[in-house]
């Protein structure tokens, strides 16, 4: 069974009104390429976990907000599908879930501005019809989530990838700072879309704060596992050439446990890999440290995460919901 | 012309900005000097002068880092990609901080249709002339009492 079905989300549902931000835009009507262009990128298929998590924290709620939590839900995916667009143009990427990317099919500037489009149109749609609490950082009645906390996010996603170019090839990294790297980019937009929606609904704010830590949780389990799978999987099941990570200058978990003994070969193989090394080169360290034991041991972190995140469902029991975070934490980390 | 008022405002953006992100917000005084001298005619206290022209500021910023895309792939690039999308979010979050709906409210429009405009070929130049227009209409209309005043609660 699919998550979305095990969760009792309509899929097809989120996907119309994606396409409804653009569609219902008076100001796009005399550019309907665009409009057509963010149809595609819907229409090309997503999860939509961002929008998922947003509305199973709703379901922690004492006061369904349903208007507003779709709202914040349809945000959170329509400025993470303008953030891929912009990763797509960084990777150079040429293809998105086996169609062109956005880039390749307008030029980088035109894509690059229509993923700008998306976020103004975000803010703009966020702001039309609001409900005047949903303003102020904090309101009265309990701790909405705000624009604030959307723009925060943008931020706090664009410092993960900022910490990860200064750092390329960089082994002195220290395990703090890929944590945290890994915190920005992943666990904290998954933590948030779960706190948002909890508190739109005035979920008690226990209840937040440990939907926040399960879904950090589980976003640090997911992210060492992502990392850990670019050494042990092949091509064809990442979708990218094995090691991808390592070529790019990444340099993540495994690597970094690779290195704790630097006078180990591995070590000192890992040490001479440069911008300018050869494939050959990466490809012979990739599969080393596959082999090496930095993989077990990564993956023991990744289910410590996991566990940490096993014991805020508990945490979380009885209610019904938990059954839900459940399904999450199998999808990410089995 | 208000130096302090730019001076002022200058601080205040830098203090909501990631020293690790590595923007430069060098922005000429002259860049920002006809909404300085605009907003100097008003009334507008000085909390609200620089919250406008902190936004203006962020803005223009982003948009001149968004240019110029087309070169080769290379961190140079990835790093405006990033710069712009960071200084966005700024935008929003120095807004909400100084309790700005009404400006952001005017502006969401304004720069989605400079983004709108950029995607279909307009020039750098123009968009930023747009920029201005947008903010000056706010400010002008502020001072001829079209605006609330009243923020909201």
């Amino acid at each position: 069974m699919k998550l979305h079905e095990a969760l009792r989300i309509n899929l097809a549902e989120l996907n119309e009104q994606l396409v409804a931000i653009a569609a219902t835009d008076p100001d796009i009507q005399t550019e309907p390429w665009i409009a057509e262009s963010v149809a595609r990128l819907v229409e090309a298929g997503g999860k939509r976990l961002r929008p998922m998590m947003v509305l199973v924290g709703a379901r922690f709620g004492t006061e369904p907000d349903p208007t507003n939590v779709r709202k914040a839900a349809l945000i959170l995916e329509y400025l993470h599908m303008a953030s891929l667009i912009h990763d797509d143009i960084i990777d150079g990427a040429e293809l998105r879930r086996g169609a062109p990317t956005l880039h390749k099919e307008v030029g980088v500037a035109a894509a690059a501005h229509i993923a700008n489009y998306m976020m103004a149109r975000a803010v703009e749609w966020a702001l039309d019809e609001a409900d005047p609490s949903a303003w102020s950082e904090r309101t009265s009645r309990g701790s909405k989530p705000k624009l604030a906390d959307v723009a925060m996010l943008l931020m706090q996603l664009c410092m993960g990838e900022y910490q990860q170019l200064d750092n390329r090839f960089n082994y002195d990294l220290s395990l703090s700072d890929y944590l945290e790297k890994s915190r920005n980019k992943t666990a904290v937009l998954m933590a948030n879309g779960f706190r948002i929606g909890a508190e739109l609904s005035q979920a008690d704010k226990k209840v937040n704060r440990r939907l926040y830590a399960f879904g950090e949780a589980v976003g640090m389990a997911f992210q060492i596992k992502d990392d850990v799978l670019d050494y042990v999987e092949t091509a064809e099941q990442i979708g990218k050439p094995a090691g991808s990570d390592l070529m790019a200058g990444n340099v993540t978990l495994p690597v970094l446990y690779a290195l704790e003994d630097r006078s180990t070969p591995l070590a000192r193989e890992i040490l001479s890999l440069g911008p300018d090394s050869a494939p050959e080169e990466f490809a012979r360290v990739t599969r080393r440290i596959a082999e090496s034991d930095a993989i077990e041991r990564s993956l023991a972190l990744s289910r410590s995460y996991a566990l940490k995140a096993e014991r805020m469902i508990a945490r979380l029991r009885p209610h019904p919901a938990a059954d839900d975070l459940e399904q999450f934490l199998r999808y990410f980390t089995e | 012309m208000d130096s302090k008022l730019i001076a002022d405002t200058r601080t205040k953006v830098n203090l909501l900005m990631d020293p690790r992100t590595g923007i430069d917000l060098a922005l000429d005084e002259q860049k920002l000097a006809p909404l300085a001298e605009l907003l100097d005619t008003t009334k507008l206290s000085k909390k609200r002068k620089v919250a406008i022209l902190g936004s203006y500021m962020l803005l223009y910023l982003g948009l001149t880092r968004h240019e110029e895309l087309e070169v080769p792939e290379n961190e140079e690039r990835t790093r405006r990609l990033l710069a712009g999308d960071y200084l966005f979010g700024g935008y929003i979050r120095w807004l909400v901080q100084f309790e700005e709906r009404e400006l952001l409210t005017h502006l969401s429009p304004v720069h989605k249709k400079i983004q709108i405009g950029l995607a279909s070929g307009l020039s750098l130049p123009l968009a930023l002339a747009e920029l201005d227009a947008g903010f000056r209409t706010f400010v002008e209309r502020y001072a001829q009492g079209q605006h609330r005043t009243r923020r909201p609660q």
